[in-house]
């Protein structure tokens, strides 16, 4: 059996027994107020879920191991790369990579990765540094880490 | 190496608006049917019908704004006769 088909075959249980519990269909005569209870508990349900939610990228937020050095000399990094790449002639047409002209560097593509990941090494830059160019500052401790693997 | 000071901010005030809205729902939804109904804490409480329109009210603003947002940004990024 499916994941799928799992999951639907769980919530159409706890529909079906939700039901019988907020519309009375065997008459079990449940003190009223079970049956109050009973009834706001889908909207309850996914009420909970949503704070859950909120309060794991909130507390994920706050905690981010910020490595704000580290993340500057990846940018100039990047710089030097793509100056160095155009030389040689070739062509990049990414967005990404633009340097925006604000003198704040662009922490957040950084951490988004990392918060949805829930910890797992960011992939973007990967291809620069197999150029052979290694950082004197090798970042321990910090969150932000290049692998040439995938 | 913490985040800085807006981040600790909004993240630890995210958690704090989530952790008082569960409390308030919770004691809506399932403390105060087994509470007496001439107890005083029944009056910073709405009817109970309001504790299932709300949230339904709100996902419907929630969907709204990410509706709007997509809807701009498709209409903000499209290009003529080719769209990338």
């Amino acid at each position: 059996m499916t994941k799928l088909l799992e999951w639907l075959l769980g919530v159409s249980l706890i529909g079906v027994a939700w039901g019988l519990f907020t519309f009375d269909l065997l008459d079990l005569q449940l003190p009223p107020q079970c049956r109050e209870l009973a009834w706001p508990m889908p909207v309850y349900l996914l009420v909970v879920f949503g704070c859950y939610s909120l309060a794991t990228v909130g507390y994920r937020v706050a905690t981010f191991n910020d490595c704000e050095n580290a993340a500057k000399e990846l940018q100039a990094q990047i710089k030097e790369a793509k100056e160095d790449l155009k030389k040689k002639g070739l062509k990049i047409n990414n967005d990404y990579l633009k340097q925006k002209s604000s003198s704040e560097v662009p922490l957040i593509p950084f951490k988004l990765p990392k918060l949805l990941r829930g910890g797992q090494t960011v992939k973007r830059g990967a291809d620069l540094q197999s150029e052979g160019q290694s950082s004197e500052n090798t970042r321990s401790g910090c969150e932000l880490r290049n692998q040439s693997a995938v | 190496m913490m985040a800085t000071g807006a981040d600790q901010a909004v993240g630890f005030g995210l958690v704090g608006f989530s952790l008082l809205l569960f409390t308030y729902y919770t004691i809506w939804v399932i403390v105060l049917p087994f509470v007496d109904s001439d107890h005083v804490i029944h009056s910073y409480f709405l009817p109970r019908e309001y504790s299932v329109i709300l949230p339904g009210v709100a996902a419907l603003i929630l969907l709204f704004f990410v509706g709007t947002f997509i809807g701009v940004v498709t209409w903000k990024n499209r290009k003529p006769k080719k769209v990338d």
